[in-house]
Parts: C-alpha cells; sequence; structure tokens
C-alpha cells in the first residue's frame, strides 16, 4: 500500500492530535480528553451498541455519498432521502394490517422506493435541467424536511403523546426489538441492520471488479466528455449512481424506526447525511475502508458527547470544533500528499 | 510568566487524572439540557439559573450537559445515574422516553422532568399549564392594542406552540370580541427555534396589516420580533424567561415560565429529603406561569390596566374564565 492511499489516515491522527492539545486552553489534559473521546464507548454493553449503531448510520450515508462520488457528483442529499424515508417507514408501519409477516416486506420495499424515487430527482434535474447537483440535494433537503414535519404533525401525530413524532410502529413489525445483537447489547439502539450494512460493504466490494457498468460510471467520473464519446447513455449513469444513492440513504431510515425508536421523531439525525460526507472522504470511497472510518467517526461521535460530562470546561461546542479539527485535517492532507504527485507528473513531462 | 503557564499546562495534564477521581461528600445533581443549550436566553437558560441558584444556595455539586442527538440523551442520564448522582433532571420533551427507560433500570436514583409526564416511582414529572399564561398575554395583547389587530409569531408548528397560540387567541377574545388575530409560524424545521432574520420579516408583515402588539413563542428567533417592533415603534411580549430588559419600553411584559423555581424547588425537595414523585403542574396559581412586571416595562402600564390583569389572574385561578387547553381539545 502506497503512503498516499494512506494520507487520510495521518490527517485524521494529526486532527486528533491537534483538537487534543487545544484542550490544554481549557485547563484540560490533553490526555485525559484523548482517553475520553477514544475509550468512552468500552464504558458498557449499551455503550458500545450505540456507537455500532452510529456506525451501521455512517455506512449506509457513507455509501450513499462514495457512489455518487464515483460518477463525480458531490451528493449531500442523503439528509432529505433519511428523513422523508423514516417517515415513510414509521406511517406505514402504523397504518398496515398486521396479520401477516407480508406487511414487513412492503414497509421494506416502499421505504427503498422513497429513499430511491427521491434521490432520482437529482438526477433528473441534472440531466434535464442541467442544474448542479449540490444545489438541488441541498433545495430538496429542506422539501423533505419540511413535508416530514407536516405529514408528522398533521396527519400521523401520535395520539399518545405530545412531542411531535409520529404513533409507533404495530407491535408486530418490531421484529428487530428482540433480535439478538440487541439482546447481547442490553437494548441499546443497534440492531441486526449492522450486519447488513457490514455485509453489503463486503459485497459491493467484491462485486465492484466484476461488473463492467462500475467503471463506466468511473469513467464518467473521470472525464465526461471522453465518456459520452463512447456513446454511454448519460442519464443512465446519473440515474443508477443516484437509485443506489437514494436506496442507501432509507437503510438509514429503516434503521432508526424498524431497529431503534419504532416511530419516526423530528430530528432524529444528527446530520448522518452530511457525517457520511467525512467518513466517505476519509475511507477515499473504499468499500472496506468505509467500514473502519465509519466505526472511528462512531467513537469519535460518542465521546465527544461524553466530554461535556466527563471533563469540567469542555461543552458540547468543544466537541464539534474536535470533529472540523479532524475533518480538516483530512482535507488537508489530500493537499499535501497529492502536491507531490503532481510535481512528479510535470516534471516527467518536461 | 511565560514558563510558569507553560509548567501549569503541564501540571494540569499530569494531575487531572487524580482529581476527577476526587470525592465530593455534596449532593450530586446532574441536569440535562435541551439541544437549545445553557444560553438560549429563554426555555434551558432558565432551567439552568434555577440549578446555578441552587448550587449556590444549597451547597449541592452541579455538572450540566448539553444532547447532541435524541439518542445521545439515554447515555447521558444513564452515565449519570452510574456516577451515583443523587437528582437528574432532564430538560424538554424530547428526554421522556429516555427517563422512562432509564429510571426503570435505576430505582434508586431520582429523576425529573421538566414538560414531558413519566409515571414511575422514582420520578417527578413538572409540568407547566402554559395556556393560562397565555391566555394572560392574550389580555394584556388586546388591552394594549390600538388598532385592534395583533400578531402571534411561534417558533415550530408543533401541539406545544398550538397550545400557547389556543391560549392567546382565547385570552385576547376575552378582552376585546372585535380583535383581529394573525398567525404566523417561522417554519417547519428545528432551525425554526434559531432564526431572528425571519422572525423580524415576519414581524414586518404583521406590522404591515396594522398588528401593534406581537408575542413570540419562538426561542431564540424572538430577537428578531423584539428588533423589528423597536424599528416600527409597537410593542412585543416576550416568553419563558423574562425578557423585559431585551428592549425596555418595547417589551410589553414576558410570558414567565419558572422552569427556574421548578427546578430549584426540586432540588430543595433532595437535599431536605422530601422528594416526591408524581406529576406537578405549575400554572398561575403557584406561579409557575405568571407575567413579567419590573422596572424595564413598570411605565407601560397605568393602574387601572394592571388591576384589570390582576382580575383576569384572579378569575383563572378561581376557575370563573375556563382557558382551553389545545393538549384536551383539538
Amino acid at each position: 500500500m502506497s503512503l498516499q492511499r494512506l494520507a487520510p489516515w495521518f490527517g485524521f491522527l494529526f486532527g486528533l492530535a491537534l483538537s487534543c492539545l487545544l484542550a490544554l486552553f481549557f485547563n484540560e489534559s490533553p490526555l485525559h480528553v484523548l482517553k475520553i473521546v477514544t475509550t468512552s464507548f468500552l464504558n458498557s454493553k449499551f455503550d458500545f451498541g450505540l456507537t455500532l449503531f452510529y456506525t451501521t448510520c455512517f455506512i449506509f450515508s457513507g455509501l450513499a455519498f462514495s457512489i455518487p462520488l464515483r460518477a463525480g457528483l458531490f451528493h449531500i442529499g442523503a439528509e432529505g432521502q433519511l428523513t422523508i424515508s423514516a417517515v415513510v417507514a414509521a406511517v406505514l408501519g402504523s397504518i398496515l394490517p398486521t396479520h401477516n409477516w407480508f406487511g414487513i416486506l412492503i414497509i421494506f420495499v416502499i421505504t427503498a422506493l422513497t429513499g430511491m424515487l427521491s434521490a432520482l430527482i437529482i438526477a433528473l434535474f441534472k440531466y434535464y435541467r442541467k442544474a448542479h447537483e449540490v444545489v438541488v440535494a441541498i433545495m430538496l433537503n429542506f422539501i423533505f424536511a419540511a413535508i416530514s414535519t407536516w405529514l408528522t404533525i398533521n396527519h400521523f401525530q401520535n395520539p399518545n403523546s405530545q412531542n411531535p413524532e409520529t404513533a409507533m410502529i404495530a407491535d408486530q413489525f418490531q421484529i428487530f426489538k428482540s433480535d439478538p445483537l440487541k439482546i447481547y447489547f442490553d437494548q441499546s439502539p443497534i440492531s441486526l441492520f449492522f450486519i447488513v450494512a457490514v455485509a453489503i460493504c463486503i459485497f459491493l466490494y467484491w462485486l465492484e471488479p466484476k461488473i463492467l457498468y462500475f467503471q463506466v460510471i468511473k469513467s464518467y467520473g473521470a472525464n465526461r466528455q471522453a465518456n459520452q464519446r463512447f456513446g454511454f447513455s448519460e442519464i443512465k449513469i446519473l440515474a443508477t449512481v443516484m437509485l443506489l444513492a437514494g436506496f442507501f440513504s432509507a437503510f438509514i431510515g429503516l434503521t432508526e424506526v424498524m431497529g431503534n425508536t419504532y416511530q419516526y421523531k423530528l430530528g432524529f439525525s444528527p446530520a448522518y447525511g452530511f457525517l457520511g460526507i467525512a467518513v466517505a472522504l476519509l475511507a477515499r470511497q473504499h468499500f472496506l475502508g468505509l467500514i473502519a472510518s465509519s466505526f472511528l467517526v462512531a467513537i469519535l461521535h460518542k465521546g465527544a458527547s461524553d466530554l461535556d460530562l466527563e471533563t469540567q470546561f469542555l461543552t458540547r461546542d468543544f466537541s464539534q470544533v474536535l470533529q472540523a479539527l479532524i475533518i480538516f485535517s483530512v482535507a488537508a492532507s489530500y493537499f499535501f500528499f497529492s502536491r507531490k504527485k503532481i510535481k512528479v507528473e510535470s516534471e516527467v513531462t518536461k | 510568566m511565560r514558563k510558569n503557564q507553560i509548567f501549569r499546562y503541564f501540571a494540569v495534564c499530569f494531575f487531572s487524572f487524580g482529581i476527577s477521581s476526587t470525592v465530593f461528600a455534596a449532593i450530586k445533581i446532574g441536569l440535562v439540557l435541551d439541544k437549545g443549550g445553557k444560553d438560549d436566553k429563554s426555555f434551558n437558560t432558565s432551567a439552568y439559573e434555577g440549578a446555578k441558584k441552587a448550587e449556590k444556595e444549597l451547597g449541592i455539586e452541579l455538572k450540566y450537559v448539553e444532547a447532541t442527538d435524541h439518542n445521545s440523551l439515554e447515555t447521558l442520564h444513564r452515565n449519570f445515574a452510574q456516577k451515583k448522582y443523587d437528582l437528574i433532571i432532564g430538560i424538554g420533551f424530547a428526554q421522556t422516553d429516555a427517563i422512562k427507560k432509564v429510571s426503570a433500570l435505576f430505582p434508586e436514583t431520582q429523576f425529573a422532568i421538566v414538560d414531558g409526564e413519566v409515571s414511575a416511582k422514582n420520578v417527578r414529572s413538572l409540568l407547566f399549564e402554559e395556556h393560562e399564561g397565555s391566555f394572560l398575554m392574550g389580555s394584556a395583547a388586546a388591552m394594549k392594542s390600538k388598532t385592534e389587530v395583533i400578531g402571534f409569531i411561534g417558533g415550530m408548528d408543533i401541539p406545544l406552540i398550538r397550545r400557547f397560540q389556543k391560549g392567546y387567541d382565547a385570552g385576547a377574545k376575552h378582552v376585546n370580541p372585535k380583535v383581529m388575530i394573525i398567525h404566523n409560524y417561522i417554519g417547519v424545521t428545528g432551525e425554526a427555534w434559531n432564526n431572528p432574520a425571519k422572525a423580524k420579516e415576519m414581524a414586518f408583515s404583521q406590522i404591515g396589516q396594522k398588528a401593534d402588539v406581537i408575542f413570540h413563542a419562538a426561542g431564540a428567533s424572538g430577537a428578531g420580533l423584539f428588533d423589528a417592533a423597536a424599528e416600527k415603534k409597537i410593542f412585543a411580549i416576550g416568553v419563558d424567561s423574562n425578557q423585559n430588559w431585551i428592549k425596555p419600553g418595547v417589551v410589553l411584559t414576558s410570558m414567565l415560565k419558572r422552569v427556574d423555581v421548578a427546578v430549584f424547588e426540586t432540588i430543595k425537595s433532595v437535599t431536605e429529603k422530601k422528594f416526591q414523585s408524581g406529576i406537578m403542574r405549575f400554572g398561575l396559581k403557584n406561579s409557575g406561569v405568571d407575567w413579567a412586571l419590573d422596572a424595564n416595562n413598570e411605565k407601560l402600564w397605568s393602574s387601572a390596566e394592571k388591576q384589570k390583569m390582576t382580575e383576569i389572574k384572579k378569575q383563572i385561578i378561581s376557575g370563573k374564565i375556563s382557558v382551553p387547553d389545545y393538549y384536551k381539545t383539538k
């Protein structure tokens, strides 16, 4: 493995060290901060399960970002897609007839379809109106958030509560309540979706070199004009990557609704969709790397929220500074390592 | 000097492990704040101030944290309980489920929740009768309005804010049946609680429709309303904590939701070993909800108007006026 491939990890360590040193200004020991951030997930089985739950969500959002990036699309719409999918799953779970297992299948299929179709909108705008995917995604994120809130509060509000949330899904659909992982981890938010997420990553890693179309997508990302010259359909490429991205975003909604709270709560996502970008960049879009980077970011996410509790002067805001520093360092590492490469290349051409 | 400082940093480095394990004998209180954080100048600030007051006067050991997301709430409560805190207070309805779950796991620890209802042996639920307070605000607005048009700016459109709105409407109609009330909600996402710019625009549009008293129930967004009211020289009404000081002469009054009192009293009951579980309601009756009258807005009220307000307050307490409650009738 070349040094360059490890660049983001160097950046990661640098950012972590930098932010821990920053703690000196607040009269906190950097070692203490480092200890909390990196080991708080080991406190109990519950904490470990929660970290793996975060990992699950990060893997899915990392996938939702890294697949469109292969085609050169900067996909930041996962947040909206996962919100609308979670609402659809929660609503279906509370209104479908419960007498057979078929209902669960319907929930999964329709939720996945919702995610896929909502992502497809971005591809359609990009192809037909030449709109930039980032702009469309930002606007869609808001629209989906608004639709979700409207559906929740005006039509499917939980009658047993004044909180803005939908009703609980039917007991028969709460199959993940007693899955082995959840029981092992002391009823923490984790569920079998964790296994699904890891399996999907491994499967995609195995599949990628075998399917030619992945290379077509990559070539589109590398050089659009050349790709067009070979006569590949642009809309087909755009639609494929966005449908896949929406599919994985929908799984975050399912993880939350089917495997964790069994209802949709307004604002359940601590910006999984955006944290997924950091996860995917850290792994350089490598499917197996995604598992590792998701786990790492999950540990950080968990540890950062414990900083508040364990230290005297550091608050929640510091944990955001910490995450930002790490993301900056990772981004900077690309620059430092690829600058060398560009130099070498230009010398060769001379 | 500089060397000294560096030395101090290193000293902190090496000794903080020791400090964190020191045992305190005082009663330990854990406070879990809502997502808004302790500086929202309204709901959380109020809770934080109550706890700070208790720290000063009752000599307790206070530790407060802010939640990052829904899932972290449960961990925070669990960690507090595992560290053998005597009382853990959750601020905000979002923590209901977390407290329900954690209180069952730690029956020895005492819990309190503001704005949420949990029935367990070791949980005290602190509920506020917001509709009574906002009824009073509606009356105040209708009384002070010359154009017979008043406004309401809500944060996010959720049942809690609808409860404010319903009380406000009823209060205004009680004083002046002809009064027109303009309603606006800032947004449909969590951003709505922190969007003063949009609150200001809405206030301007309501003023354009001749509203001359506007009440907000929008958390930190309310700052925008106060700016607009000061520019156009109309009255604004604050919410949750006493916001009269923000723009004296412009803020007509504030609807007080005495979260600080509720928090302080609960902590006090623990230090006196008189903690009782169950539901405690804070309304006009026990000054849990009230209107703010201080040096900043004293001049805006004539003695006749003050008397009328006290009169309405008395009638609500005695049950002569029944205030519609959105939670009961939609």
